[in-house]
C-alpha cells in the first residue's frame, strides 16, 4: 500500500487513526514492514525520538507495530510518516479500533505487581529470619516486637497492591457464580493477613508475613509468564487485520482516479485496485477479466481468474494487472469484516466457558472453610483463647499454595517442552481441553495437502534444458516464503547460482536477475503468458522458458499424524471448501471416513458446534481465513507453519514443524494431565495430613512456612517428571499425487 | 554499518545523536583529564601500599611518625578507593554515558568541577590523615567528616550531569551500563550520608554501619560501575553486542533485591547480634544469582572469541576482570561462611580477598576500559610492548599476591585456632610476606608502565597498538 | 540496637525507591524490547578502520 503521504491531512483519515487521549495528545498505530532489523528498530526509535511533541515510543516487533502518542498542534501526522520514510521505513497508519486498547498496559501491569510482590517479600522474609532464629537464638522481646511490625510494614504493599488481581478474580467469580481459583487464593491471602495484623496489633500469636508475600510472588510469577506468553501471541495475531486496506482510489466518471479513504467509498461508486494491491471493499468486477489472489482469506494459494460481474471480496489481492470494481458493500460491512464479526464472537463465547479449575477449586474452599470453622467451634468449647492461632494456623496450614501452583507449573513445564518439539502454544489452557479431544476436524488444502512441483512433467522452451530451468526456478523461488515457491525451492538440484536484485511481487510471484538474466518466475499472467491455474512459469525478457505443472499432494507427515490420532481414539474428520471429488480422494487416502466438502466458514462453525453439543470436545485443524471461525470456536485449535495471518491469530497450537506436531502434543497433553491430577492429589493430601496437627494447635508458623515451601517444590519437581515422547520418525516422503 | 552512519545522518541537530567534532574533543579532554588524575593516585596509592607491605618484613624501616603502618595504611587504603578506582571510573562512566545515550554530555563545566572536588577531596585526605587527623579506626572512612562532605559534594555533582545527560538521550531505551552506573550513584550517596551521620556511631551501632559502609563501598560503588564498564566495553571491543541484554537487565535488579543487608557478616563472631549475622550470610549466598548470571553473560559474550586475547589487549583486560568478578565474589559468598569465616577473619586472607576483587576485577576492569575506550576518544593508540608489558607484570603480580596472602592467611588462622602463641603465627608469615612484597613490586612497575600507556594516548606520541575495537568474524561478510 | 533503628528504615525505604525506579522504567517502556537495546554500544562512531560490511541484507 503505497499512499502519498499528503492525504493524511483529511479528517476523514485522520479520524480513523488518531485517537484522542485524555491527556490532550493523540495516539497513532503504525504499521512498518522493515522492523526486522534491529539496527532499523533503533534508527526509527530515533528519528521519531527527535521529533518535536512526541511524547512517547513503543515498539512492537512482533506485530510489526509502532505506537506513538504526539502533540497533533506541534506535529502534523504528515510529517510524523514523512520522518518514517526518511528512516528507511515506510509507515502506514492503522485504524485505530483495529488495533485495540493498548497491549502492553496489562502486562506492565502485572510486572509491576511482580517486582513490588518480589522485592517486599524478600524484605519480609528476611524480617521473619529474625524471628525463627530467635527460636534458636533467644531474641529479646523488645527486638522481636520491632521485627513483627517491620513484617507487617513489608507485607503491606504485597497484600494491598499486588495480589490486587487475585481479590479482582475472585469477586468476579463470585458474582458470575463461577468461582475459580481465584476465590480460595484470595480468601487465604485476606484471611491470613487479617489474623497477622490481629496478632502483630495484639503483641503475641503467630505471624505469617512472610508466607503470605511469597505465596503471592509464587503465583504472580506463575500469571506473569502465562501473560507474556499470550501477549507475544496477540502480537502475532495484529498482523490480520493489517490487510484491511484504509485508502482506495476512486474512479471519477470523466476516468480520473482520486486517493480517498476506504470508508468514504459508497456503493455504486467505482474503484480502481493497482496490481498488487487489496481490494478496499467487496465489489462487483467491472473490468473484463481479472485475477485476485484470496489467498489471506480463504487459504488457497492460488490466484482464481474472475469475469466482469463476479463478486470480489475485500481484501483479496490483484494479481496480473490493476482492476476496477463497483462498491456493493464498504469495508465496515465487507465479508472479510463480517467473516472478523463472527469469529470475534466465537471466541468470546468460549472464554466464558473457561477455566476447568473451578469445580475442583470450589470443593477445596468449601472443604477448608468448613474445616476451619471447625476448628474455632472446637477451640471455643475447649479453650477459647488458643481458638484464634489454631484457626489461623488451619488457614496456613491448608492455604492452596501448591494447589495454586499446580496448573501452572505443569503448564509452563508442558509449553517449554513443546516448544522444543516444534509445537508453540498460544493459549494455555488449551493443553487441558487437548487432553481431552475426540473430536478432529481437518481442513484440507494446505493443512493436509501442499503443492508440490511435478519435475518430470516440466516443459521447456526455446531450447532451454530441463536442469537448467529447474536450477533457475529454484533460484528464484527460494527467495520467497510463499507456499508454492517453497514447494519448487524443495526440488533437488545442483549448483542452483545466486538470484540478485531479488523483488517479491505480492500475489505475483518473484522476479530477479539469475545467471545474468532478468527473469521472472509466478503465475502465468505475471510471467506473461495466457490464464494457467495449473501450473507456475518461468520467463524472461524474451518470453517463457518454462513451465512448472504443480500437484496437490498429501503431506508427508499428515497420514502418520492422523493414524496416531485415531490410534488414540480421535474421530477425525475432513472438512474442506474444496470440491467434492478432490476431498474424496484425500480421504481415501488418509483413511478419514467422514469429509465434508464444499463447506463455508459457517458450515464449519456448525460442525465445531454440532460436536460440542453432543458433549465432544472439538480440535479443530485449519490454515485459511475461511477456517478461522471454527478455529475460535473450537476447543483447541492448531494451524500449521503457513497458515494464513487470520488463522494464525487464532489458533491455540502453531505447528510450524509440521503436523508431527500434535500427536506428540496430544501425548504430552495426557501425561500433563496425569502429572496435575498428582500434583493436586498431593497438595491435598499434604493440606489434609497437616491439618490435624495445626487444629491441635502443634504446628508453629516456621514449620508451616517449611512445610508449605516444602509442599509448592514438591509440585515443582513432580512437573518436571514431564517429559516428552521421542520425536516420531517422519516416514520417507511417500508421494501421494494428485493432479488437480 | 553503513545504515548505522545513515541514521546518524538523519536525525535532526536539535537531540542529535552524537555531538560535533568540538564536543566530542570536549568529551575526550574531560575522559583524559579524569584518567590522568586517576593514574596519578594509583602511583601514589600502590607506592605507599608496597612501602607498608615491606614493613611487614622490616617493621622498623622508615619509621618516623609521619610513615608508622597506622598512617599510611587508611593512606593507601583511601587513596587507591577515593583517588585512583573512583576517578577512573566516573572518567570512564562520563564516556559511556555519553556515547551509549548517544548525545553530547550537558555541562563539561560540571564534570570539571567534579574532577576538583575528587581531587580536593583526595589531597586533602591524605594531608590529614598523615598529620594524624582521622575519624577513629572506620575503616575506608577514616577521612575527618568535611573531607568526606566534598566527596559526596563530587558524587552530587557527577550524577546530576550524567542524569541530565540521560535524558537528552537519544533512544527510547536506557542502556543497561547506564542503568548499573546511576543505580551505583544513588545507592552511594545514601551509604555515604548514613556513614557521615554521627548520632548513632556510637558502640555496637557504630560496628553495625562500619560493616554496611565497608560491604556497599565496594559492592554498590565499584561493581555496578565496573559492570556497567563492562556492558559497554566488551560489546565495543568485540564489535558484538551482548550475549542477552534480558539476562543483564534481570541480574541489575536482582542486585537490587540482595545486596542491602549483606554487610553484617564482616563482624561474624562479634559481639553484633547473631541474628543480623545469619542474615547477612543467607544474602551473601543469594548473591551468587545475580554474580553467575552477568558472568555468564560476559563470558558467553566472548564466546568463541577467546583466541583474540592474544590479539587484542583491552579484550585481555577485560577478560581477567570478569574472572575477578567471578572468582572474587564467590570467595567472598564462601567466605561469609560461619566455619570457614572462623579460620580466615581478620587474617591476611582478607587481605588477599580484597586485592582480588579491587585489582583482580575492579582494577583490571578500569585498565580495560581505559584501554578500549581512551583511544576511541583521543584518537591515539599506546605501543603493543607497552600494553603486553602492563598485562603481564600486573596479572603475575597480583597473582603471586593472592596466592602467598591466601595460604599464608590459612597458615596464621590455623595457628590462632591451635592456639600458638602470636608470634608463631607472624614467624610463620614471613615468607608469604616476602612474597607479597615480590607480587607488589611486580604491580607497582606495571603502573608505571600503565602510566607511560596513558602518556602516548593522551599527549605524547602514538604508539603501534591496533585499534581496540576488534575485526569483525568472517560470518558477517556474507 | 540503635543502628538498626535507621538501618532497616533505610532499606525499607530503599525497597521503596527501588519500586519507584522500576515503575518509572516500565511505564517508559525500558522492559517493552529486551532485544534491540543491545547494540546501541555499537551504533555510536562506526570503526573507521574499514568499511565492513554487515550490514542488512
Amino acid at each position: 500500500m503505497s499512499a502519498p503521504v499528503e492525504l493524511w491531512t483529511r479528517p476523514a483519515l485522520l479520524d480513523q487513526v488518531l485517537r484522542s487521549r485524555r491527556d490532550g495528545r493523540v495516539e497513532v498505530v503504525l504499521r512498518v514492514a522493515a522492523l526486522a532489523q534491529p539496527r532499523r528498530v533503533l534508527q526509527l526509535e530515533q528519528v521519531l525520538h527527535a521529533l518535536p511533541g512526541v511524547a512517547s515510543i513503543a515498539l512492537c516487533i512482533a506485530a510489526r507495530r509502532v505506537r506513538v502518542v504526539f502533540d497533533a498542534e506541534r506535529l502534523p501526522l504528515t510529517q510524523l510518516l514523512a520522518a518514517c520514510a526518511r528512516a528507511g521505513c515506510v509507515a502506514q497508519p492503522l485504524q485505530h479500533d483495529a488495533s485495540g486498547a493498548a497491549p502492553g498496559i496489562a502486562l506492565n501491569a502485572s510486572l509491576k505487581r511482580l517486582a513490588v510482590a518480589g522485592i517486599f517479600a524478600m524484605q519480609a522474609m528476611m524480617f521473619a529470619l529474625v524471628l525463627y532464629l530467635g527460636a534458636v537464638n533467644p531474641l529479646d522481646p523488645t527486638t522481636a516486637h520491632l521485627f513483627r511490625w517491620l513484617g507487617l510494614v513489608s507485607a503491606i504493599p504485597v497484600v494491598g497492591y499486588a495480589a490486587w488481581p487475585f481479590y479482582r478474580e475472585a469477586l468476579a467469580g463470585m458474582r458470575a457464580r463461577r468461582p475459580g481459583i481465584d476465590v480460595p487464593v484470595a480468601l487465604a491471602i485476606a484471611c491470613i493477613f487479617a489474623a497477622s495484623v490481629a496478632n502483630a496489633l495484639r503483641g503475641s500469636g503467630e505471624i505469617y508475613f512472610d508466607s503470605i508475600s511469597m505465596f503471592v510472588f509464587v503465583l504472580l510469577l506463575g500469571r506473569h509468564l502465562e501473560l507474556r506468553a499470550q501477549a507475544r501471541h496477540r502480537a502475532d495475531g495484529d498482523a490480520a487485520t493489517d490487510a484491511l486496506p484504509l485508502l482506495a482510489q476512486r474512479r471519477h466518471a470523466d476516468g480520473t482516479l482520486e486517493t480517498v479513504a476506504a470508508v468514504e467509498l459508497v456503493p455504486g461508486e467505482r474503484v480502481h485496485v493497482p496490481e498488487g494491491d487489496a481490494a478496499p471493499c467487496d465489489g462487483v468486477l467491472a473490468s473484463e477479466r481479472a485475477r485476485v489472489d484470496a489467498s489471506r482469506w480463504s487459504g488457497e494459494s492460488r490466484a482464481v481468474g474472475h469475469a466482469r460481474g463476479d463478486r470480489i471480496a475485500a481484501g483479496s489481492v490483484a494479481v496480473d494487472g490493476p482492476l476496477d470494481l463497483r462498491v456493493e458493500r464498504t469495508l465496515a460491512t465487507s465479508s472479510v469484516a463480517a467473516l472478523e464479526r463472527m469469529t470475534a464472537a466465537a471466541q468470546r463465547a468460549r472464554g466464558l466457558v473457561g477455566d476447568d479449575d473451578a469445580p475442583a477449586a470450589r470443593r477445596f474452599v468449601w472443604r477448608v472453610l468448613a474445616l476451619a470453622v471447625a476448628t474455632c467451634a472446637f477451640w471455643l468449647w475447649r479453650d477459647p483463647a488458643r481458638a484464634f492461632d489454631a484457626t489461623v494456623a488451619v488457614l496456613v496450614v491448608a492455604c492452596p499454595c501448591a494447589f495454586g501452583l499446580a496448573a501452572p507449573a505443569v503448564l509452563t513445564r508442558s509449553l517449554a517442552l513443546l516448544s522444543r518439539r516444534g509445537v508453540l502454544v498460544t493459549r494455555a489452557a488449551a493443553v487441558r481441553a487437548l487432553a481431552r479431544v475426540d473430536r478432529a476436524l481437518f481442513d484440507k488444502t494446505g493443512t493436509l495437502t501442499e503443492p508440490a512441483l511435478q519435475p518430470d512433467r516440466v516443459e521447456t522452451f526455446r531450447g532451454v534444458a530441463r536442469e537448467t530451468a529447474l536450477r533457475w526456478a529454484v533460484a528464484l523461488a527460494r527467495e520467497s516464503s510463499h507456499p508454492v515457491a517453497q514447494a519448487i525451492a524443495r526440488v533437488p538440484a545442483d549448483g542452483v547460482p545466486l538470484a540478485h536484485g531479488v523483488e517479491i511481487v505480492a500475489g505475483g510471484g518473484v522476479r530477479g536477475v539469475v545467471d545474468g538474466r532478468p527473469m521472472r518466475l509466478g503465475h502465468a499472467g505475471f510471467a506473461g503468458t495466457d490464464c494457467d491455474d495449473a501450473a507456475l512459469w518461468l520467463a524472461d525478457a524474451q518470453g517463457p522458458l518454462a513451465r512448472l505443472p504443480l500437484a496437490e499432494r498429501v503431506r508427508a507427515d499428515a497420514s502418520a499424524c492422523i493414524k496416531a490420532l485415531q490410534a488414540v481414539g480421535v474421530a477425525c474428520a475432513l472438512v474442506s471448501g474444496d470440491a467434492p471429488t478432490r476431498v474424496r480422494t484425500v480421504a481415501a487416502a488418509l483413511g478419514i471416513a467422514g469429509w465434508h466438502a464444499r463447506q463455508a466458514p459457517a458450515d464449519k462453525l456448525a460442525h465445531v458446534r454440532a460436536g460440542q453439543a453432543v458433549g465432544q470436545v472439538v480440535l479443530v485443524v485449519g490454515d485459511g481465513g475461511n477456517d478461522a471461525a471454527a478455529l475460535a470456536a473450537a476447543d483447541v485449535s492448531a494451524t500449521p507453519g503457513g497458515a494464513v495471518e487470520l488463522a494464525r491469530a487464532h489458533a491455540d497450537l502453531l505447528l510450524p514443524a509440521g503436523l508431527a506436531g500434535l500427536p506428540l502434543a496430544r501425548a504430552l497433553a495426557e501425561r500433563a494431565m496425569q502429572v496435575l491430577a498428582q500434583n493436586r492429589r498431593w497438595s491435598l493430601a499434604w493440606n489434609l495430613g497437616a491439618v490435624p496437627f495445626a487444629a491441635a494447635g502443634l504446628v508453629p508458623p516456621w514449620l508451616a512456612a517449611i512445610g508449605m515451601s516444602a509442599s509448592s517444590l514438591a509440585v515443582v519437581l513432580n512437573s518436571l517428571r514431564i517429559r516428552a515422547a521421542r520425536a516420531p520418525h517422519a516416514p520417507p516422503m511417500a508421494l501421494h499425487e494428485r493432479t488437480t | 554499518m553503513a545504515v548505522a552512519a545513515q541514521s546518524l545522518s538523519s536525525v535532526p541537530p536539535s537531540r542529535a545523536a552524537t555531538g560535533s567534532p568540538e564536543e566530542d574533543r570536549e568529551l575526550s579532554r574531560i575522559f583524559t583529564a579524569y584518567t590522568i588524575s586517576a593514574t596519578f593516585w594509583l602511583l601514589f596509592g600502590t607506592a605507599v601500599g608496597l612501602l607498608l607491605a615491606f614493613k611487614f618484613g622490616a617493621p622498623d624501616f622508615w619509621a618516623a611518625k609521619y610513615l608508622t603502618f597506622g598512617r599510611l595504611r587508611p593512606i593507601h587504603t583511601n587513596d587507591v578507593f577515593y583517588g585512583f578506582a573512583s576517578i577512573a571510573l566516573v572518567g570512564c562512566a562520563y564516556y559511556v554515558t555519553v556515547r551509549s545515550c548517544g548525545t553530547r554530555l550537558y555541562s563539561a563545566t560540571l564534570a570539571r568541577i567534579g574532577l576538583w572536588l575528587f581531587n580536593i577531596a583526595a589531597v586533602a585526605g591524605t594531608i590529614a590523615l598523615d598529620l594524624g587527623y582521622n575519624w577513629g579506626d572506620l575503616e575506608y572512612r577514616e577521612w575527618p567528616w568535611p573531607i568526606r562532605l566534598v566527596f559526596f559534594a563530587a558524587l552530587v555533582v557527577t550524577v546530576w550531569n550524567l542524569l541530565a545527560t540521560i535524558a537528552r538521550r537519544a533512544s527510547k531505551d536506557i542502556y543497561l551500563s547506564n542503568w548499573y552506573i546511576i543505580g551505583g550513584f544513588l545507592w552511594t550517596c545514601v551509604i555515604c550520608l548514613v556513614a557521615i551521620l554521627p548520632w548513632y556511631q556510637k558502640g555496637l551501632g557504630q560496628v553495625a554501619i562500619s560493616g554496611y559502609f565497608m560491604h556497599n563501598a565496594v559492592g554498590m560503588w565499584f561493581t555496578p560501575l565496573a559492570l556497567g564498564l563492562f556492558y559497554y566495553a566488551i560489546p565495543k571491543v568485540l564489535n558484538r553486542p551482548i550475549y542477552s541484554y534480558a539476562l543483564g537487565v534481570l541480574a541489575f535488579w536482582t542486585n537490587l533485591i540482595f545486596y542491602p543487608m549483606l554487610g553484617g557478616h564482616h563482624f561474624l563472631f562479634s559481639p553484633l547480634p547473631w541474628w543480623l549475622q545469619t542474615t547477612a550470610i543467607i544474602c551473601s549466598v543469594g548473591m551468587l544469582v545475580p554474580v553467575l548470571g552477568g558472568s555468564a553473560n560476559y563470558l558467553l559474550t566472548m564466546r568463541g572469541r577467546y583466541h583474540g586475547r592474544i590479539e587484542s589487549y583491552p579484550l585481555a583486560f577485560l577478560f581477567i576482570g570478569v574472572l575477578g568478578y567471578l572468582i572474587g565474589s564467590t570467595q567472598g559468598t564462601v567466605e561469609a561462611l560461619r566455619s570457614l569465616q572462623a579460620a580466615w577473619h581478620f587474617t591476611s586472607f582478607t587481605v588477599g580477598h580484597s586485592h582480588l576483587t579491587m585489582y583482580g576485577f575492579v582494577t583490571f576492569a578500569v585498565w580495560g576500559g581505559i584501554y578500549a575506550l581512551l583511544p576511541l576518544a583521543t584518537g591515539k593508540n599506546p605501543g603493543r610492548f607497552g600494553v603486553a608489558l602492563h598485562f603481564w607484570l600486573a596479572l603475575v603480580g597480583v597473582s603471586i599476591y593472592v596466592i602467598s596472602l591466601s595460604i599464608g592467611g590459612t597458615v596464621q588462622g590455623l595457628d590462632w585456632i591451635r592456639g600458638k602463641p602470636f608470634i608463631q603465627s607472624v614467624i610463620d608469615m614471613e615468607p608469604y610476606y616476602l612474597w607479597r612484597g615480590v607480587g607488589g613490586i611486580l604491580m607497582f612497575l606495571s603502573h608505571i608502565v600503565f602510566a607511560w600507556n596513558v602518556w602516548r594516548m593522551t599527549k605524547g606520541q602514538p604508539g603501534n597498538a591496533p585499534s581496540p575495537i576488534m575485526e569483525p568474524e568472517g560470518e558477517a561478510a556474507a | 540496637m540503635n543502628a538498626l533503628l535507621i538501618l532497616v528504615p533505610i532499606t525499607l525505604v530503599l525497597a521503596g525507591i527501588a519500586v519507584g525506579l522500576f515503575f518509572w522504567a516500565v511505564n517508559h517502556a525500558q522492559f517493552e524490547d529486551l532485544d534491540t537495546p543491545k547494540i546501541l554500544p555499537l551504533l555510536d562512531a562506526a570503526p573507521p578502520r574499514h568499511g565492513n560490511d554487515d550490514a542488512p541484507r
